[in-house]
Parts: C-alpha cells; structure tokens; sequence
C-alpha cells in the first residue's frame, strides 16, 4: 500500500514540473505559420522556386523581403534582398530593400552604397533618400542626413518620418527655428503620428527653454499615443516642469 | 574567575554576533513597478514580499520606508528629470548589499511578477526570479522562496564566476501596432527577459530598471523612427560591453518579436534574431528561449575578426558573401563560431582565400598581403587564341580565371573561354557553364548582357530552342541598350521566320 501511494506521489510530482519549453515553442512555430503575414511570405516562396528566369525570382525574393521587413525580421529580409539583388542587379527596388536590411543590422557603410545605387536607377523614389539619410545619420554625417531627408521631403510632400528625422538632425545641429518647423510639418502631415508631439516637447523643454510650450506638447503626446510605453515618464517630466496632468 | 569567564562568554556571543552578521543578506525592495497594470497592486506586492523576507534568518531586510529617499531619486534620474550625478556615493549610506527590484504586469488572466535581487554598487543582478502565475499573493510566495534559499556565499561566488563576463544591458524594446492590442507587451516583455538572462545565463546582466536612464540623456530620446546611436557610447562608457534593443510587432492574429544584440564598443549589430507569436501567454516561455539564444550568441558563437589587407581597399567575403572592404585600413566583422572561407579581393591583385577556424569570445587578426595579378597566362591564352591553338587558349584561360578567383579581370577570360568552348570546340556542356559562371559572379550590366547572349547562342547550339529564345527576350527586355541585345536582334528574327 505504501509503495503504491510512493508511486502516485512520485507521478503526481513528475506531472507537476513546468510545461515543456520547446514543445511550446513548436506549438508557437506551427501556429504562426497559419497567421495571414506569413501565408503572404509562403506564397512568394512558392512564386520563387517556380520563377522561369531571374527577373521574376528578383520580384519574388523582394515581396518575401518587404514583408520581412514589415515583420522586423532583419536577418531574413536581408538574405532575400541579396537573392533579389543577385537575380537582379539593375532593379532600383531590389537596391533599395538591400540598402534598408543593412541599415537593419547596423552595416552602414554597405547601405549608403546600395541606397546610393538604388538612387541612381530611380532619383525620385523618397523612400531610398529617407533610407540613406538614416544611413549618413548613423555615421553621424549630419549635413548629407538632412539632405536625403530634404531630398526625400520634396518627392514626397507628406514624408512625416523623413521630417521628425530632418528636424531631429537640425536640433543637433543647433538650428532650433528650423527643428521646430519640421517637427510642426510632421505634425500637419500627419496628426496621429505621436513621435514629433514628443521632440517638440523635448525641443522646447531643454533647447528653447519655453516650459508652457513643452508641457504643451508633452500633454499632446500622450493624447495622440494614450498607452505610449513612456506614459510614467513623460507625466513625471509634465509634472516637473510644473503642469497639471 | 566569574568575572573572567563572564567575559568570554561575551566575547564568544559577540563575535558570534559579529560572524553571523557578515553572512547576512542585507536588502530592501524597491516599488515594485505596477504602471502596466489597472489594478494598483504594486505597494500590496512590496510590502508582502517585505514582510515575507523579514521572517528569514539569513536575511535582513530594511524596510522600503528606510530607503524611500533613495528609490525616489532613482526613479527620478530614471525618468531624466534628476542628473545621474545625484546618485553618486548615495547607495554607501543604505546599509544594504542588494536592492529588489521588480514589476508586475498582466497578460490576459495571468499576471507576470519579475523580481531582481541587485547589488546596489554595481547594478549586476545576483539573482533574479520570474513567475506566471494567476495570483499575485502566489508569486510573491515563490519569489520569497526563490530569494530565501539565496546564501551571501552563493551569491559572491556567483558573482565571482560572472566577473570576467562581458556585461549586458537591456536597452529598449518597442511597440508597433496598427489597430491598438488589448494589452502593451514591450514593457512586461522587457521585464521577463531581464529576469530569464539573469537566471537562466552566466551572463552579466545590468538591470535596466534604474539604469537605462543613467546611459541616456534625454535629449537623446527624440527619435522615434530610428534609434540614436549615441546610446551606445553611453552604455560602454558605463562598461556594458552588449545592448539588447528589440521590437514587438503586432498584427491581427499573431506578434513578430525581434531582437538585436549590439556591440556598444562598435556599435555594430552582432546578432539578430526573431520569433512568431500567437498566444501573448507564452511570452514567458519565449523570453526563457530567447535568453538562451543570446546567452549561446554571445559565449558560443561571437567572436571578432579584424582583417588588414595591403593594399587597403579590398573587398572581404566571408563565406561567399560580402562582408565589407578594408578601405578605413581595418575591417571588424563579427562571426560565428567554426571554419569560414575568407576571400580578399582588389582590383589587380589575386584573390587570397583562406580558412580559419573561428573561436568565440576573442578578437582574432588576420592580415592579408595581397599579390598582383601578373597577365602571363592571359597573354598566353589570347596569343593561342589568335593562332586558332584553342585548347591550349582554354587551358591558359582556365588557369588566369583560377589564380585571379572572381575579380574583375576574370570576366574577360571566362567570357572569351565561353566563345571558344561554344563556337570552336564546340563543347557545349563546358560553354554553358562558363555562362552560367559569368552571370553568376558578375552583377555589371555590360558583361551580364555579354552572358545571356553567350548562354542563349549556347542553347541554340544544343538545340534547346525555347530556352534560347526565352534568354534572349530576357536579354532585350532588360538589357536593350547593349550590343549583346544588337546582336542578338538578328538571331529572334530567325525564330520568326521559322
């Protein structure tokens, strides 16, 4: 009897370790492949092994790395944008996602020359001039930053992100007036968009010292973006600087 | 005599006092952090874990009270309203060793309690705890239990065996999203992968809690698209060798979770990785994999590899692909553990290729003395060429192609070799695939042309008519300026008329 009673405790105690991890993850792994994104990704895979010629495995190989991108998968999206690049040299697209994977893993220097290549195959595409500024900015090349961004603004007159970044470079730079028209121009291009609320703020609050307006703007920011992650913060600095929340 | 002994006995008592004094833990807890959930459950959660950690014997515990001055400034230099300066020399008046920190968040029924047990001078969490549990009164039952089994010995030899580790920082993880998700799981993310790494690694791990605003000003937090590099000088000057950033993205009916880990000295990226999630409740469970991943990224695949060529100015290729040129005289590249190829190139000198066996956790250095490419062979080809000596004219080819690897000069032979083996020794098989090679390795648009048409007159020759023509609409559609596309005009006209 008081074997047996052993042997229920010891399975009871057996049943009770914590749940598998790697069959939860395999769970996890055949449950993503039935979500819609990576049904998109699995067609153009499928589009890839059966294209007749390079020009076609190009496009597919791009489709598959614009969704990776979507996704943030930085590792993927830059083997196909190689594999699109390698069918397909000449495509300004194929460039421009090479260009945009590096900047994704941190290989600036190889993203400024494809994105340069990407520019020279289709001058008036913005979004390779938004790519390259954010490339020229992370090897602190300020001045070229903000001239992809300009560049990138004129292809594109409501290039909201290609402005917040324009004006965050001019706000390092020293030049105020110009940081708060381009924050203020990403704001009228798109009012949802919380990040430029946010360095208005900042803006205000620590370079043009205007504490009304920064309260302002911080107040703004957490109207536009109610569950932001920083929401404790920026109503500890609201608090700071004496507005009410 | 009763006097003397008297006195012993009080000395024995004292110094016994005085022993068990110094294995005692001394600690205290911070707020634990509860701005994730509605219910306002964070002070309940610090005060039970408080009073549950009083009632041990190796633990002394001061209450948050006592401390309250200090965590106030913390979290004050932690939302950038206070100068780290502040905190200078302040953790010495504390009495304490460690601080617990920790948070409590909720993911649909289940809430997600993380606890740190931190050293207060150097901000290395000594041990950490992470729990799913339905109750909060449950978890912090287990993180008692978890912190009470700790010993100051275990503790100080962990920290001992950690000491040489390079250290790691969980920077930020970001939120994307369309449509707004029922819950934000950056934050309590965040928190679940601090404590696995701690746990479950021998890594350093720095808590983010209070420090990530003391390696960031807040000026710095103005980008919203892309993150400021400048973060990263920041974090090596506080000596975090490694930053983990990453984000969440959410999408109707699964999350994309993506990670990076960044080199704060170089501040390239060394590692990235990515996992689908569709039930946010197993996020802890992931959090737990992925610390493994980054733990095994760090201790068992990483490792750097400066190259140096002379002359400056080549292109390096790790396993086939490019890895960047020595222009700036030195290159850095980050690889994984095992054999690579390594090739060199630069215009006029010979390919160098080589192997090595790449050990993790160490800078290796590689220089590279390249060597110019003499034409010998390649004037001998073309002189037997002319003299219609084609086999020796493809030997001579074959050996240039072969000493120069896959450089620029490679494609005048390969191409020339491709016309001989095609048109006069009429080695079809042999001239495909020095087609093939040619429109392999050279991404020019020129020579490119050249191929498709050497490839396409290569089909037709072996009588495969519809790759040939196929090949040859490609070459028209998408080279049509070249003379390769002039020339290959004439051969569709004759598919015409047939």
């Amino acid at each position: 009897m008081k074997k047996l009673l052993l042997f229920v405790i010891i399975t009871l105690l057996f049943s009770c370790t914590p749940k598998d991890e790697t069959a939860m993850l395999e769970q996890e792994t055949v449950q993503a492949k039935r979500a819609g994104i990576n049904k998109e990704i699995e067609k153009y895979k499928v589009q890839l092994e059966k294209a007749p010629n390079d020009y076609e495995r190009a496009v597919a190989s791009n489709q598959i790395a614009q969704l990776q991108s979507e996704k943030g998968n930085a590792a993927l999206m830059l083997e196909y944008a190689q594999k699109a690049v390698k069918y397909q040299p000449n495509l300004y697209m194929s460039r421009y996602l090479l260009g945009k994977s590096y900047n994704e893993v941190g290989r600036y220097d190889d993203a400024i020359k494809e994105l340069q290549e990407s520019i020279q195959l289709k001058s008036d595409f913005a979004p390779a001039h938004y790519e390259l500024g954010n490339a020229l900015y992370k090897k602190y090349k300020y001045p070229q930053a903000i001239e992809e961004y300009l560049q990138a603004i004129i292809l594109n007159p409501k290039f909201y992100q290609a402005m917040n970044n324009a004006a965050l470079l001019y706000a390092e730079t020293g030049k105020y007036a110009e940081a708060e028209k381009y924050f203020k121009n990403a704001i009228a291009a798109k009012s949802n968009f919380p990040t430029p609320y946010k360095n208005l703020g900042i803006l205000y609050e620590t370079r043009l010292k205007n504490k009304a307006l920064a309260i302002e703007y911080y107040s703004k920011y957490l109207k536009v973006r109610p569950n932001a992650p920083d929401k404790k913060m920026i109503e500890s600095w609201i608090k700071a600087l004496g507005g009410a929340l | 005599m009763k006097k003397i002994l008297f006195v012993i006995i009080l000395l024995i008592a004292f110094c016994g006092v005085v022993v068990s004094q110094e294995d005692l833990i001394k600690l205290s807890i911070a707020p634990f952090d509860d701005s994730n959930v509605l219910e306002k459950i964070g002070s309940t959660a610090t005060q039970s874990l408080t009073q549950l950690l009083s009632n041990k014997k190796n633990i002394t515990v001061r209450t948050p009270d006592a401390i309250r001055n200090y965590t106030e400034l913390l979290e004050k230099v932690q939302l950038g309203i206070e100068d780290p300066a502040v905190l200078k020399g302040k953790s010495s008046t504390l009495q304490i060793d460690y601080l617990i920190v920790g948070s409590i968040g909720k993911i649909r029924n289940n809430y997600e309690i993380d606890a740190r047990m931190v050293d207060v001078d150097t901000w290395k969490i000594v041990s950490a705890c992470g729990i799913q549990t339905g109750s909060v009164n449950t978890g912090v039952d287990e993180i008692a239990s978890a912190f009470t089994a700790l010993h100051k010995n275990d503790i100080q030899q962990s920290l001992d065996a950690i000491k040489e580790n390079a250290a790691v920082g969980i920077h930020e993880f970001r939120e994307h999203y369309e449509n707004p998700p029922d819950a934000l799981y950056c934050a309590p993310f965040m928190e679940m992968l601090t404590s696995a790494l701690a746990s479950k690694t021998k890594n350093t791990i720095i808590e983010s809690k209070f420090s990530s605003r003391l390696i960031e000003e807040k000026a710095l937090e103005m980008t919203g698209i892309i993150e400021n590099s400048k973060a990263d000088a920041m974090f090596a000057i506080q000596g975090i060798a490694y930053r983990i950033i990453g984000d969440i993205r959410v999408f109707p009916d699964m999350m994309t979770l993506n990670y990076k880990i960044i080199n704060t000295g170089s501040q390239s990226v060394v590692f990235t990785g990515s996992m689908d999630v569709v039930n946010p409740s197993s996020l802890r469970a992931i959090s737990i994999a992925i610390a493994k991943m980054i733990d095994d990224a760090l201790n068992n695949r990483i490792g750097n590899l400066t190259i140096t060529t002379t002359p400056v100015d080549a292109d390096i290729y790790i396993d086939d692909s490019f890895a960047g040129s020595t222009k700036n005289k030195k290159l850095l590249v980050v690889l994984q553990k095992g054999n690579h190829t390594l090739t060199a190139k630069a215009e006029g000198f010979k390919a160098f290729t080589c192997q090595t066996n790449f050990v993790p956790n160490k800078t290796t250095a590689i220089t590279i003395q390249l060597e110019r490419i003499t034409e010998r062979y390649l004037q001998e080809a073309m002189v037997f060429e002319s003299q219609g000596q084609y086999e020796k004219a493809v030997d001579r080819y074959s050996r240039f192609i072969q000493e120069t690897g896959n450089t620029p000069e490679a494609n005048v032979a390969l191409y020339r070799m491709g016309h001989i083996l095609l048109n006069n020794l009429k080695d079809y098989t042999k001239a495909k695939e020095t087609f093939t090679t040619l429109l392999n390795n050279y991404p020019e648009a020129f020579i490119r042309a050249e191929g498709y048409f050497g490839l396409a007159q290569t089909y037709l020759a072996m009588g495969n008519k519809d790759l040939a023509k196929s090949t040859i609409e490609y070459l028209l559609e998408y080279y049509p300026e070249s003379n390769a596309a002039q020339e290959a005009k004439a051969i569709i006209k004759t598919f015409e008329v047939k």
